[in-house]
């Protein structure tokens, strides 16, 4: 679908209409994966000459190949499966990296970021988070899976309570460690 | 991940309603009925929640404080019942086989709250329907000791109050996970404090200090908070509570502010209420939330496309917990609908 396409039909669904939506969707995936998908196909083939040039070609779409890789699996054997699924693994990994880099240069950015869209009557008050507070919470929650999502909820609102020099020490040790602290 | 679509299976029966010799013929099929109570806390009792949903489902049928929704997609039909008291919520706790909704304030997990009257006062905690206290106030099921902020809270609703004595020894299994135990009193950790002048007119028989230099528990740097007696069980407003409660209902959502962090540990974890293949689900929010979400969890509940009458409701409500979330995700609301851990 065409960018202009994207937005006319975005603009004639009307609020809430999720069958709608997730038909739109379904047809931007389905044009996204075509490219990659005729290059699965090709590696899991009988094609010397094609399988090296499409298996390149889905290196190269980087975070694109993930799935693709998955998929070209299903129709692998031995060494050659294990291949895909490393590669869509370290596809994997670059894209985690790369989002890692950017949530760790937040880490010394103070701003406010503005409060959940709450509408009504709220009893508890959200807390104050600025941009360095969510993301040392994001990659908590990445980095840290052995944290139950429980456990992640009640060490977020402890973290929250903190006074910002409080919050901003925190940062600093867990820049300098790597470890979480358990707020408890 | 998508819900698991149901297996078809055939039809559970059929009723033949001609009369003897009837040329016609005609036929009922028998659909699954699933019945929710909708139970609406303090502040949220006068809300139009049936109207809310019938714009989401404009062939949902309102009838007063009832509503009913036939799904031929499904082959179910939904029912369901609006409660404003403490009584009414906890009977539908324990009616099987239908679905329970709470839709109010946690107080601060405290639990939740009825009252038809939302000005400040004792309907904000032990109610003011005395003796009994049945219909309105907290129906308890929090943690034994609980945080609350005194001027957001206590002051702001003007409330009589349990205090927690500083002879209570405080420990991991008493106090609600966000009190900072292990905070030093400097860093806004707990340490004892003194109540209010104006406030200690407030607090109810059991909290008035016995021994010499006894005082009460606290936290917080600005905002400073007490401990609250709550607790779950043989609590101070028992039978309203969760302890003297047979969950009997085969789900539970409970729509309020931090719910997951509030009840999941105290419903699942010391109530026992176990989840089986079709049986005891359980429904929690992970942060501060609004009612907004309130029509959207139930319009998508009934908006699930498959056949599923007499299956489990389990892929149904995956549907709408999931459809509810990508909602919340895409306005910013900041919280989204648990399932369980």
């Amino acid at each position: 679908m065409t960018a202009a396409e994207i937005l006319a039909s975005l603009k004639a669904i009307p609020d809430g209409e999720w069958d709608q939506l997730e038909a739109l969707a379904q047809r931007i995936v389905a044009d996204a994966r075509a490219g990659p998908s005729v290059l699965t196909r090709i590696v899991g083939s009988n094609q010397p000459d094609l399988q090296a040039k499409a298996s390149l070609v889905l290196g190269q779409l980087e975070e694109l190949s993930v799935l693709p890789w998955v998929d070209a699996s299903q129709h692998l054997r031995g060494e050659a499966r294990m291949l895909a699924l490393a590669r869509a693994s370290s596809a994997y990994s670059s894209m985690a990296e790369r989002s890692i880099a950017k949530l760790k240069k937040s880490l010394d950015k103070r701003e406010v970021l503005p409060p959940p869209r709450l509408s009504g009557e709220v009893e508890e008050r959200p807390p104050r988070v600025r941009e360095c507070d969510a993301a040392y919470l994001v990659l908590r929650r990445w980095m840290y899976p052995g944290e139950s999502s429980l456990k992640y909820e009640q060490n977020r609102s402890l973290y929250l309570q903190l006074e910002d020099e409080e919050r901003d020490q925190d940062i600093i040790e867990y820049d300098k460690t790597g470890q979480w602290e358990d707020f408890r | 991940m998508a819900p698991k679509k149901p297996k078809k299976r055939p039809m559970p029966g059929k009723v033949a309603r001609s009369t003897f010799g009837d040329p016609k013929f005609n036929t009922i099929v028998l659909y699954e009925h699933r019945h929710t109570v909708m139970a609406l806390g303090i502040q949220f009792s006068d809300e139009p929640l049936l109207k809310w949903i019938k714009k989401l489902v404009p062939d949902m049928t309102i009838s007063g404080d009832s509503a009913e929704y036939i799904s031929h997609d499904q082959h179910v039909r939904y029912t369901i019942q609006i409660v404003r008291t403490k009584q009414e919520f906890k009977n539908a706790l324990e009616t099987p086989g239908i679905h329970v909704v709470y839709s109010g304030h946690a107080r601060y997990g405290r639990g939740p709250c009825f009252g038809l009257n939302p000005a400040n006062g004792d309907n904000w905690e032990m109610g003011t329907d005395d003796p009994g206290f049945i219909n309105t106030g907290i129906f308890r099921m929090g943690f034994p000791l609980i945080g609350i902020p005194i001027s957001a809270d206590i002051k702001h609703h003007g409330y009589h109050f349990l205090p927690a004595l500083s002879s209570v020894e405080l420990n991991d299994d008493n106090c609600h996970p966000e009190i900072p135990l292990g905070r030093s009193a400097k860093r806004g950790g707990v340490r004892t404090v003194s109540i209010p002048e104006k406030l200690k007119e407030k607090v109810l028989d059991q909290g008035q200090p016995v021994l010499d230099g006894e005082s009460y528990w606290g936290f917080g740097s600005r905002d400073m908070n007490l401990l609250l007696v709550a607790d779950w069980n043989k609590s101070i407003s028992t039978p309203m509570d969760l302890g003297a409660t047979n969950i009997q209902c085969k789900c539970s959502t409970f729509l309020g502010c931090s719910t997951l962090k509030h009840w999941q540990p105290i419903v699942r974890g010391r109530k026992g209420f176990k989840q089986s293949d079709a049986e005891g689900f359980a429904y929690f929010v992970d942060r501060v939330s609004d009612s907004t979400v309130d029509p959207i969890w139930m319009a998508n509940w009934f908006k699930f496309p498959d056949r599923n009458d007499f299956e489990s409701w389990e892929p149904s409500l995956e549907f709408s917990r999931t459809r509810c979330n990508k909602t919340l995700t895409a306005v910013g609301a900041g919280f989204l609908i648990k399932k369980d851990l």
